[in-house]
């Protein structure tokens, strides 16, 4: 599972879960201005992810695997995907629905996430955050065909800036797994030029200069890097050997 | 990974590992923990740092093969395809 920004911590969290599912907030005081970055459901929604990925590490870690039926994320991606259905429309259901479909994905419910995916309409805005999660399903299935024809065709109807954006990248990333190149240059610049100061234009930019520059058969970028415990590694030090460079993290 | 660095480091294979996290603590933990012999980066940048950039390592696990030569011998590999590049790499 490729992860970024992965599961991260949880712990007993069904009081707040009890209140997400089953009461609408309170409205807040009247004089009380809300930002989009205090709206208190996206909060709500965020401390649930990292309440699950605690639980997550901690199943793991006790020699759980995705596949187990009483695994914890099944239960979470439920509680989530009720959420994003009882609060359609908002922010913070838009990243429910992104993390319930990354674990029914992660806990091997891979068909049933497609379907669910299939709800949303094309003009919807949640398809920023749920593209994610239909690409992962296509890579789980190693099969990116299906992939590629929904996203072209939500294409032709999205209108949402960001959620063009989001679905121009992905799509370009499916074309590069098939190997489809000049495809795959063309998405990445439908990216940069639907949101050119976006994430999403960063990665894309990204992209395009490996498929541009680092491919197999082209000279690797030189480089110079300082170890952990001090030794310098320079070109000359990986001159005439076969390096393996593993890029990885402890999450 | 320890696998790989089992089966090819006497075969001259040279394994860097580029950790992305922005702390070095559970780095340094991780490595003791699992006792990895093979040279370890982390300059706290995580992805923003120079050689993620460089290689447009945009997430984790990400790997890449290079030859004798400096050149890409493969990337996005499969544990199993990556063990196999590397030994064909080995043999050239």
């Amino acid at each position: 599972m490729k992860v970024r920004k992965s599961w991260r911590p949880w712990i007993g969290l069904c009081l707040m879960i009890l209140v997400a599912c089953t009461s609408r907030p309170k409205q807040p005081p009247k004089e009380q201005v809300l930002k989009s970055s205090e709206d208190p459901e996206l909060k709500l929604v965020s401390d649930m992810i990292d309440e699950i990925g605690q639980e997550n590490g901690r199943y793991r870690k006790g020699g759980g695997k995705p596949s187990d039926p009483d695994h914890p994320v099944r239960k979470w991606a439920d509680i989530l995907w009720r959420y994003h259905e009882l609060h359609p429309g908002t922010p913070a259901s838009a990243e429910a629905a992104n993390m319930a479909l990354r674990g029914f994905v992660y806990t091997g419910q891979v068909d049933g996430a497609i379907a669910k995916v299939e709800t949303f309409k094309p003009e919807d805005p949640a398809w920023e955050q749920v593209v994610g999660p239909l690409f992962y399903a296509a890579s789980e299935k190693k099969d990116y065909g299906f992939f590629i024809k929904k996203v072209e065709s939500v294409l032709q109807r999205a209108t949402d800036k960001k959620a063009r954006a989001a679905l121009w990248l992905n799509l370009g990333e499916a074309y590069r797994e098939q190997k489809q190149i000049e495809r795959a240059k063309t998405a990445f610049e439908g990216t940069v030029r639907e949101s050119p100061e976006s994430d999403y234009a960063r990665s894309a930019k990204g992209n395009l200069y490996e498929v541009t520059s680092l491919n197999v058969g082209q000279a690797a970028p030189q480089f110079a890097a300082k170890t952990m415990d001090g030794r310098n590694i320079s070109p000359a030090d990986l001159k005439g050997k076969v390096v393996l460079l593993n890029f990885w993290s402890t999450w | 990974m320890k696998k790989l660095d089992k089966k090819f480091a006497k075969q001259g294979l040279v394994i860097v590992g580029l950790s992305m996290n922005t702390e070095l603590k559970p780095v340094q933990e991780m490595v003791a923990q699992k006792s990895i012999k093979w040279q370890q980066v982390c300059d706290g940048k995580g992805f923003d740092g120079e050689l993620p950039k460089l290689f447009n390592v945009q997430g984790t696990p990400a790997d890449y093969v290079l030859d004798r030569n400096g050149k890409i011998a493969g990337k996005r590999l499969s544990h199993e395809e990556l063990s196999r590049v590397i030994s064909q790499t080995l043999r050239n």
